[in-house]
């Protein structure tokens, strides 16, 4: 895995998924986004920048009010960050 | 007056000499004015507004900037925009004026307009303007969203925003960027690296420390600025090695080692301080010595100035200061875990006294809040709500009131009295009713009690009055004849120093008032209508219900206009336009403006009129004020209807049927209907007056005096000039009577005619001689143009009769003004070569005919608005016209237009 922590400033891989089928511009917020649904769920994978964008994109989704289901870290830069492609997550 | 801004809002941060350069980041920050948007976007303590502040004290280059500390409050959108706008001000005094004004009168209904006339202003700037929005993360208004990604699509060239913010804002960021529209520092960006940390360390704080202990420490803290900081001050007189050993060891959280590492290091008394005032937004010497007893605030503020401990001066005084915010938060959180809830409790309760006495009402009630007491809260809204009415700062008292659950509401009448006259006066009609509901539940009775009930405590029945007065002003509502005499009866009977629910005004002396003056309005006694009014003036001037004193100006203007008085008539609705000039968008504008175009149309300005008719309904529209719709639509259609446009006319009726109230349903049939006859469809008229009961032509009342007017002059087009003569008698005695001298002089002109068109010349010819006088006062002119050829010859018969005098004057004044009108049609007629209009033009002549603004031709031809005022110029240079109604009256003349019906009487 990853040779240093997650720090504020770095871009990271997250997963985060929503209840109901959340239907927005997510482009505006992940990087490389890819929008998936299981069942009601919608299931968001893409890289933020930093943390400030995270919690932009987690202000953004509350204000949608869609109820987080989770959050979940998966990647970020560092030496196996490249070879994480988006869609082995899914 | 406003809700007093808090200037130290807006004032840019002073910059500490100890900083450390950044060039790079400054270039970055320089490249951003080559964009409408810098976005500086990283967690508390990473330096985002020392960077901005630092940088803009360091540029060289003419750049006027303006800076603006947003908090918790501030996502009320109308204050919002007022905060902005305020900012602007700082270096521009003269900008936004306009949009100010707008906010200041109508708060947040129409934010795109207001937005859009600051944009107006914003594209006239000669030099670069940056405004600096910090800590927007604090606004989680989407509408402010909304309102900013709206300014920022639309931001003229040398126009810039700067938004300094925790997280990234909803503005369609990825967008920007994709277009380089924006510049973006962010945490990697703004992260002290190993030099710089070893200059901030070793050079500003003087520490001295080894290569490996600032690498321990950059590691740590991550470049986090607000870190080292803490972690230098920590250092200050004291052996590194011992930090560093007890720093690598423990586990804790960064902040929470460095935050009790910096405590620890001060005295108990600066220690105590800092945690007390930690509650503090912004910190004065006074507020502090209330909050925490100490009398030697203002010392400690300029100790911790001095040391560098988080304090930021707000102003130049050194008079308001604030804690960098993540100091802050660090501090309150160490202030919940060592103080006991109950003091901090105190230091609430301390800080909300002390605002209540400041008369911050607004504050007092927050710092109440977070005690928490309710219970204070709530009596500080009952108690203060005159407050926020005499501040105008009406949206943070239906903000406040909002705050209380709709379920407890009911107990605290008075409270809900006070929003249900801010929503009202801020033209929220549709949340008024809900507060009033809630009284009606206090007392466990419907407000019609008061009228129905005579036993009923006096305090009851004046609370359930001021509830049916409330009510009064919604369409919801629509009061019967009967509901008002009772209303007005129960008024007059309540003792005139009873003091009524809501306590902006000791009483309800000049809601009486005003309503005295609607209830007469509406009974025919005008002449009382207008004495209630101009009471209505004095009283609320008074008390500072500035709500009431323009509304009642408004309809003094009009009880003057009813009784014939035009040149006072005229003088109250200059007056009130002058006393809003700084507010020229005031939604009660909209009513002195329908006067106006009314008493303008009489003295036969028709450019004057057209002008106030339009500008009347633009705020009519704007604000949704139902009640000056109809006198405005009605204006405009009969200023159509003197040059021919009788379709166009109808059009507008027809909008006003759509949503109209009820009262005022026969005055727009009536006139509806003389327009169609005029428009050549006889039968829809006729078929209308069949459905007029003969009895009811008998009994004229006041409220149905202008329609019946019409319904006289459509008998005349329909050869039935006895039953108008009859019809007029009647109003014109009714008109008298009451003292509306305005519609008897009309009733009498049409009924001249009437006269002749039954033969009886002589007889007719007598009647206008008496009333000439009457009319000349005044200067009555289109009341007699609009009877058309029987009265031109009716007043060249008169003026024979006349000797020289000031009425012979008149009278070939008014034959004088008959003629431009003939010469039009003859001109038509007679075959004046008609002009040659390109296709495009004779395209662009029938939407104006439509009525349509440039700005709604451009849109619907898909060109450019600039083009569509070169084509209009071009079309009124062709037939020699120099407004957009003459030239739709002319081209109807010269048969111009596609569908042209245009039979003459």
């Amino acid at each position: 895995m990853n040779t240093k922590p997650l720090s504020a400033d770095q871009p990271a891989l997250y997963c985060l998924r929503l209840q109901g089928r959340v239907q927005a511009d997510w482009g505006d917020w992940l990087s490389d986004a890819a929008v998936n649904y299981d069942g009601d769920q919608t299931i968001l994978k893409g890289t933020v920048h930093d943390q400030s964008e995270l919690f932009g994109l987690l202000s953004f989704i509350r204000d949608l009010g869609a109820p987080l289901l989770l959050v979940e870290y998966i990647t970020h830069q560092g030496e196996d960050y490249e070879n994480q492609p988006v869609q082995n997550h899914l | 007056m406003l809700a007093p801004l808090i200037a130290t809002k807006l004032h840019l941060p002073d910059v500490h000499a100890d900083l450390i350069p950044r060039p790079q980041l400054h270039q970055q920050l320089e490249a951003g004015l080559q964009t409408p948007l810098i976005l500086v976007s990283a967690p508390p303590g990473f330096g985002k507004s020392m960077l901005v502040a630092s940088w803009l004290h360091a540029r060289s280059s003419p750049l006027q900037a303006a800076w603006l500390s947003l908090d918790e409050s501030d996502n009320a959108p109308d204050l919002f925009w007022r905060y902005f706008i305020a900012t602007l001000q700082t270096v521009h005094a003269e900008m936004g004026i306009t949009a100010q004004a707008m906010l200041a009168a109508t708060g947040a209904l129409d934010l795109p307009t207001v937005l859009t006339a600051l944009i107006n202003e914003l594209a006239a700037l000669q030099n670069p303007l940056l405004l600096v929005l910090d800590d927007y993360h604090l606004i989680q208004s989407s509408a402010i969203h909304e309102n900013l990604r709206f300014l920022l699509d639309h931001l003229p060239a040398n126009a810039h925003l700067a938004l300094l913010t925790r997280e990234d804002p909803p503005l369609g960021l990825a967008r920007r960027r994709a277009r380089r529209q924006m510049v973006e520092i962010r945490a990697a960006d703004l992260r002290f690296d190993q030099s710089e940390a070893t200059n901030f360390l070793n050079n500003t704080h003087k520490l001295a420390l080894a290569p490996k202990q600032i690498e321990t420490l950059e590691q740590r803290t991550e470049g986090w600025i607000t870190g080292l900081q803490m972690a230098a001050l920590s250092l200050q007189g004291r052996d590194p090695a011992q930090f560093f050993a007890s720093f690598t060891g423990d586990d804790r959280y960064i902040t929470d080692y460095l935050i009790e590492e910096v405590l620890q290091r001060q005295s108990e008394p600066v220690r105590e301080f800092l945690l007390q005032t930690s509650i503090l937004e912004r910190l004065s010497a006074p507020l502090c010595a209330t909050v925490t007893g100490n009398l030697n605030a203002r010392d400690l503020l300029d100790v911790l100035e001095r040391a560098n401990l988080f304090l930021i001066p707000l102003d130049n005084r050194r008079e308001w200061y604030r804690y960098h915010h993540l100091f802050a938060e660090l501090l309150r959180q160490r202030l919940r875990e060592t103080f006991p809830k109950e003091k901090i409790a105190g230091l609430h309760r301390a800080a909300s006294g002390w605002y209540e006495i400041e008369r911050d009402i607004a504050a007092a009630i927050r710092h109440a809040r977070q005690v928490p007491d309710e219970i204070r809260a709530r009596h500080l809204i009952e108690r203060y709500s005159g407050v926020f009415f005499q501040q105008g700062a009406l949206p943070q008292l239906v903000e406040m009131a909002e705050y209380i659950p709709p379920g407890e509401r009911e107990n605290l009448p008075r409270v809900c009295a006070a929003a249900a006259w801010a929503s009202l006066a801020t033209n929220q009609y549709d949340v008024v009713d809900g507060w009033l509901k809630a009284i009606e539940r206090h007392f466990s009775l419907p407000a019609s009690a008061a009228l129905t009930a005579p036993d009923l405590g006096l305090a009851i029945r004046a609370a359930m009055l001021e509830v049916l007065v409330i009510r009064l002003h919604l369409p919801a509502y629509p009061p019967s004849a009967a509901h008002l005499t009772a209303l007005r009866k129960q008024l007059n009977a309540l003792p005139p120093e009873q003091p009524c629910l809501f306590n902006i005004s000791a009483n309800l002396k000049p809601v009486i008032a005003y309503n005295q003056g609607l209830l007469a309005e509406i009974d025919g006694a005008t002449a009382l209508a207008a004495s209630a009014f101009n009471e209505t003036l004095t009283l609320s001037l008074e008390r500072g219900n500035r709500f009431l004193y323009h509304l009642g100006r408004a309809h003094l203007a009009s009880a003057q206009t009813a009784l014939g008085q035009l040149h006072a008539a005229r003088q109250t609705c200059v007056d009130g336009l002058a006393e809003n000039a700084p507010l020229s968008a005031s939604p009660y504008l909209s009513l002195l403006h329908a006067c106006l175009g009314t008493l303008y149309y009489e003295w036969n300005d028709l450019a004057a009129a057209e002008q106030h008719f339009k500008a009347g309904l633009d705020l009519a529209r704007l604000w949704n004020v139902w009640e000056s719709r109809v006198p405005l639509m009605l204006g405009l259609a009969r200023l159509l209807q003197r040059n021919g446009s009788f379709k166009v006319g109808l059009d507008l009726l027809e909008e006003l049927r759509a949503n109209s109230i009820e009262s005022l349903a026969l005055t727009i049939q009536a006139y509806t209907a003389l327009l169609q006859f005029l428009n050549g469809n006889r039968a829809a008229s006729v078929a209308w007056l069949a459905t007029i009961p003969a009895e009811s032509l008998l009994e004229p009342t006041p409220a149905n005096e202008p329609a019946f007017l019409d319904v006289a002059r459509l008998l005349i087009h329909l050869q039935r000039p006895a039953e108008a003569a009859a019809l007029l008698e009647k109003l014109s005695i009714l008109a008298h009577s009451g003292g509306r001298m305005h519609t008897f002089i009309q009733a009498r002109a049409i009924l001249v005619k009437a006269l002749a068109g039954q033969g009886k010349t002589s007889v007719a010819l007598n009647e206008l001689l008496q009333i000439l006088p009457l009319a000349a006062a005044e200067g009555y002119l289109s009341t007699f143009l609009d009877e058309g050829e029987t009265l031109r010859l009716l007043f060249h018969e008169a003026r024979s009769k006349i000797p020289p005098s000031e009425l012979r004057t008149y009278v070939e004044e008014v034959l004088a003004t008959f003629a431009p009108g003939e010469k039009l049609i003859v001109k038509g007629e007679s075959g004046y070569g008609t002009p040659e209009l390109s296709d495009r033009e004779r395209e662009i002549l029938t939407l104006l005919a439509e009525g349509l603004s440039n700005q709604e031709i451009a849109e619907r031809l898909v060109i450019s608005i600039t083009t569509v005022k070169t084509h209009v110029g071009n079309i009124f240079n062709k037939l020699g016209v120099t407004s957009r109604l003459q030239a739709v009256a002319h081209a109807d003349g010269l048969g111009l237009l596609p569908r042209r019906q245009f039979p003459r009487s």
